[in-house]
């Protein structure tokens, strides 16, 4: 009994260790720098978007996005016939505006609005922390580079995968990629920084290519530039109210 | 006239807002549709011979979108429907050339400090969440279930809107032809409610009185991945008086005149769609029930009147085409919508299928078991381009709804080019 009481106690000492393990001190602390390298909180960006199929066809959109913290608006101007639909989310819940009208319906996270390998997440999810519980796995390497590498699990089950890797890179704290795992273990999808320009220590634009899983062939690069940081930005501009009204967001390209 | 004198306030309104500031941008969106249908009148229609009718038809629109701006805080919209059709008598060979040009929405808006914000123009007001229509809206042009080019048409109206975080709130007048016409109203909505949306709007004019309204949707399985997609709205509307009138005994037996309305009416509408994992197609479906609308019997007795072989019949029951052209799809009490539509059959870069889509929708007036049905297949295959093939195909008794509608198969094929 003594014996299983000192394991018990020895095991509660080193927990304190195991969470220290991370060499650069708080894991949380860390990842919301990560974030900050590559999107200031409130900010403002240009994206376009390129999914290329093994058949050969591929599709192209572009647009542009606002962000404050965990709600982000994100509006097509390109192709013509996606031109005036947006995507909206505040926290947890998503809304798509329809191209031909205002009318605005709810949608959800795992849903591809815009199509491709691109989910409503995937373009709306710039704030870790506030989506997943993070832990540090170890040293790990991309592409012959030495990276950190984190386990990221969905604290709640509308996200659209439970289970993330995280690859960083130390010397710049930028997210070289990330996997996305299904509930059962299996990955669905990754994606890997193909070109990045760093700025002030921050990404002035990036280039992210998303690689189905089971369909290496399927890939879709995702290009965000023109990134700024803005002082303010109004919450009204994430409410369904005003993506209902037509009304232009401030920096509509 | 006050329509008029109504666009010129708010364009001079727009063009003082635009020019009082900087850096002027505008952007063009819309589309130029050429059409071609094929509508043949059926014979068993009771309104058949009212009106020349034309089987085949030849037209193009142009539907578009001009905004203008200073900043994002002060804009101006205009959207128009530019119209040009041609009709053709195959038998003659001879045609009917019309053009229309149709301001759908001329507004400007401006915003004071992102919370505060002015329309002032004609404009949509938003009322409900209803896919083919929205039984309690007592402001905007009623939808035609039974047409295919949707309704963009607004009213000429102020409105000033609050915007928080969580709760918005709106106040508006409309300004219709008559005085006895025009109306205030407000509306409050709110998402604070996770996964949910409320609206309660109220509106009062001196010709219908009032009307109360409340508007809800929820996801009630958000947090269930695969099943968040469901969707869940509700709309229920109550009115001082009814707006369409009742059936009453015409003056010659068998004849039926406009009886008067009844008192307080209510209308609900229920809808529910899902987004079905991986195959992606999208099942949506809506219930109505109208108080004010007719049961089956009043129902026979007006279409009976209208096609009797006795023209006196006829003639004392005139007064009832007019009160059906007014209520497409509001003649009965219930009815029963349904849509099921594949945005593109694949989406894994199959060089055909995931460029072509299908929808079909079923409409069905649950009284008179008469149905009104369109089915559609659109292709993509040319970048910022569309081809859409649309049947319609309506069918019920002698004395239903939908049996008499005056086209009961049509087809129309449109070519649109985005711009």
């Amino acid at each position: 009994m003594k014996c299983f009481l000192i394991m018990i106690v020895a095991a509660a000492a080193a927990l304190p260790l195991a969470a220290q393990s991370f060499p650069e001190g708080g894991v949380s602390q860390y990842i919301d720098a990560v974030d900050a390298v590559m999107l200031p909180v409130n900010c403002r960006a240009k994206m376009s978007v390129l999914d290329t199929f093994a058949t050969g066809d591929d599709r192209t959109s572009e647009g542009f996005f606002l962000r404050r913290n965990n709600q982000v608006v994100w509006v097509a101007t390109a192709p013509a016939s996606q031109k005036n639909f947006a995507l909206l989310r505040n926290e947890d819940l998503f809304w798509e505006r329809l191209a031909t009208t205002n009318k605005v319906v709810k949608t959800s996270a795992t849903a591809s609005s815009r199509g491709g390998e691109t989910s409503n997440l995937d373009l709306t999810r710039f704030n870790t922390n506030l989506d997943y519980t993070v832990s540090y796995i170890g040293r790990d390497t991309v592409n012959g580079a030495s990276c950190y590498r984190f386990e990221l699990k969905a604290k709640n089950r509308k996200l659209a995968y439970g289970l993330v890797n995280l690859w960083v890179d130390p010397a710049t704290r930028m997210p070289v990629k990330r996997a996305f795992y299904a509930v059962s273990g299996k990955m669905l999808k990754y994606y890997t920084v193909s070109s990045v320009e760093l700025a002030g220590g921050r990404v002035a634009s990036v280039e992210m290519t998303y690689v189905d899983a089971l369909k290496p062939e399927d890939t879709s690069s995702i290009r965000i530039y023109d990134i700024t940081p803005i002082d303010r930005v109004p919450a009204q501009f994430f409410t369904k109210e005003y993506l209902e009204s037509g009304r232009l967001f401030p920096f509509d390209f | 006239m006050k329509r008029l004198i109504g666009l010129c306030a708010a364009a001079l309104f727009c063009s003082a807002a635009l020019f009082a500031q900087e850096g002027l941008n505008f952007k063009l969106s819309g589309d130029v549709d050429a059409r071609a249908g094929y509508a043949p009148a059926s014979t068993d229609s009771a309104f058949y011979g009212l009106a020349p009718a034309a089987e085949t038809a030849a037209g193009a629109y142009v539907d578009g979108k001009i905004v203008f701006s200073r900043q994002y805080t002060t804009l101006g919209l205009l959207d128009y429907t530019f119209e040009e059709s041609n009709l053709l008598d195959h038998t003659n060979g001879a045609s009917l050339e019309s053009l229309s040009f149709t301001v759908n929405e001329l507004y400007a808006d401006l915003n004071w400090n992102d919370f505060l914000f002015l329309r002032l123009g004609k404009q949509r007001l938003k009322w409900g969440a209803g896919y083919v229509f929205n039984p309690s809206d007592p402001v905007n042009p009623p939808k035609n279930p039974t047409s295919l080019r949707a309704v963009r048409e607004g009213v000429p109206a102020a409105k000033v809107e609050a915007i928080g975080g969580e709760l918005a709130l709106s106040v508006f007048a409309v300004l219709f032809d008559a005085i006895d016409q025009t109306g205030v109203g407000a509306k409050i909505s709110s998402s604070a409610i996770p996964g949910s949306d409320l609206a309660f709007s109220g509106y009062y004019s001196p010709s219908e009185s009032w009307t109360a309204a409340l508007n809800a949707s929820i996801t009630p399985f958000a947090a269930l991945p695969g099943w968040d997609t469901i969707q869940l709205w509700f709309e229920g509307g109550i009115y001082d008086a009814a707006r369409y009138a009742a059936v009453a005994a015409g003056p010659v037996p068998g004849a039926v005149v406009l009886g008067p309305p009844g008192g307080t009416s209510y209308n609900l509408l229920a809808g529910a769609q899902a987004e079905l994992p991986v195959l992606r197609t999208i099942l949506l479906t809506e219930y109505y029930h109208l108080s004010d609308g007719l049961d089956r019997g009043a129902i026979a007795a007006v279409y009976s009147a209208l096609r009797s072989p006795d023209g006196a019949v006829v003639a004392a029951s005139s007064a009832w085409y007019a009160e059906l052209a007014r209520r497409q799809a509001r003649v009965a009490t219930d009815y029963l919508f349904a849509s099921i539509s594949q945005p593109t059959i694949t989406d894994g870069g199959n060089p055909v299928f995931d460029k072509i889509g299908l929808q079909a929708t079923c409409l069905v007036n649950l009284v008179d078991r008469s149905f009104f049905a369109t089915g559609g297949i659109t292709t993509a295959f040319v970048k910022d381009s569309e081809v859409d093939l649309t049947m319609t195909w309506a069918a019920g008794g002698a004395e239903t709804e939908f049996g008499n509608l005056l086209s009961r198969v049509a087809a129309s094929l449109d070519v649109k080019v985005f711009f």
